[in-house]
């Protein structure tokens, strides 16, 4: 909700959206591949179908608020594919506690 | 008092150019170029307010001109003959930086029947040269530099400007039954150049929406055979972006307008080396869509 004097003003508050509302909206299935738009950079990505459910479960770890343990798994899975590590941390950028901290 | 100075106002559809400027033999060659466009001064809105200015008759190299606009001057001078070059690319240059209530796509845009064909493709593909071929072929011209996409409702907007021929494709074309073409500049910084001039009633219809229908990505090579390649969605979008202007400007706006795109049309790769046989393959496969 926006703040009294934003609201006087006539401005409107944004909250970023979450990681899996983030996926939703801009991981996109097009003839059996994925396009990604980078929320940091607003750089498109193409993805494998396996690349994007690997950034599902990364999004649903972070709104679990167990990412550093996912990172973990992935290594001990054998590590991330390539390029997929930097656009789970984007991800991660958009998940924001009480403290006002990304995780990770 | 100070009188205010008349600009010369250019409503070439999906935007409004004004430009004011003392050189004569530039308004002339703009009369060759814009034979359609009703010329009209106006003080009001423009997206691209220009001056072209003159620069001193006893520079020893030859009197150059600038173009200007809110007070800075973006680009090195140019010969003084030269000039209208220098407003086309520049005024170009300037909405490709300001119009960004539209995903700009760097293509040519085509239209049959109010269906588009949108050509993208990064300088020196033949882009250009096929949209010209195009119009004299019978297809409404929308633009030769920008496919103006609204990303609320997906259409195109046209820009009917004149297109800037280089080098041999200004024989290419001025020798096709139809073609007008403006004054030849020889030796400017891209080459010789003359100006193609879209026919009376793509100009007559510069305001008038297109729905995009294809997507080509085209790319001319000397002698090379004909080769004409299907693009599934996801890569459609992707060359989108890559062949756009404002893409990563826009953020998530850009993102949903380039996949709608991609998904409410099809797409080839058309490698070819003879414009005909290029043109026959469009001819073919915008009839076959359904």
């Amino acid at each position: 909700m926006a703040e009294p004097a934003e609201a006087e003003a006539g401005v409107q508050a944004t909250v970023a959206p979450s990681p899996l509302r983030w996926l939703e909206d801009y991981c996109l299935s097009m003839d059996g591949q994925f396009v990604f738009l980078d929320p940091v950079s607003w750089q498109t990505h193409l993805l494998t179908e396996g690349a994007a459910l690997v950034l599902r479960e990364a999004a649903l770890a972070i709104e679990e608020a167990r990412f550093d343990a996912f990172r973990d798994e992935v290594v001990e899975a054998g590590g991330w594919p390539p390029a997929l590590e930097q656009l789970a941390n984007t991800l991660n950028s958009l998940h924001h506690h009480p403290g006002g901290r990304a995780h990770g | 008092m100070i009188e205010a100075t008349p600009y010369r106002v250019l409503d070439v559809g999906a935007a409004k150019l004004a430009l004011h400027s003392p050189i004569e033999c530039l308004h002339a060659d703009l009369d060759r170029v814009y034979p359609h466009l009703p010329g009209t001064t106006d003080s009001g809105f423009a997206d691209v307010r220009v001056s072209l200015l003159p620069g001193s008759p006893l520079r020893l190299r030859g009197r150059q001109v600038s173009l200007w606009s809110e007070g800075e001057r973006p680009f090195e001078p140019y010969p003084i003959h030269s000039a209208l070059p220098l407003f086309e690319w520049g005024s170009n240059y300037l909405l490709s930086q300001r119009l960004n209530a539209y995903l700009l796509l760097h293509a040519g845009v085509v239209a049959r029947d109010d269906l588009a064909l949108i050509l993208p493709a990064s300088p020196g593909s033949g882009k250009t040269t096929l949209t010209c071929a195009l119009n004299l072929a019978g297809w409404r011209f929308l633009s030769d530099e920008f496919a103006v996409i609204d990303p609320d409702t997906g259409e195109v907007l046209p820009m009917v400007r004149p297109a800037p021929l280089k080098n041999r494709s200004i024989a290419v074309i001025g020798e096709r039954d139809a073609a007008v073409l403006g004054p030849l500049y020889p030796g400017t910084r891209k080459g010789d150049v003359a100006h193609f001039v879209p026919d009376r009633d793509s100009t007559l219809a510069r305001h008038r929406r297109a729905r995009p229908r294809a997507v080509m990505f085209p790319r001319f090579e000397a002698g090379a055979r004909l080769h004409c390649k299907p693009l599934d969605s996801a890569t459609a979008v992707m060359r989108l972006g890559l062949n756009s202007f404002n893409y990563r400007a826009l953020g998530p706006v850009g993102f949903h307008a380039a996949v709608e795109l991609a998904r409410r049309t099809k797409a080839w790769e058309l490698h070819y080396g003879d414009l005909d046989e290029a043109i026959a393959c469009i001819e073919t496969l915008f009839a076959s869509l359904p």
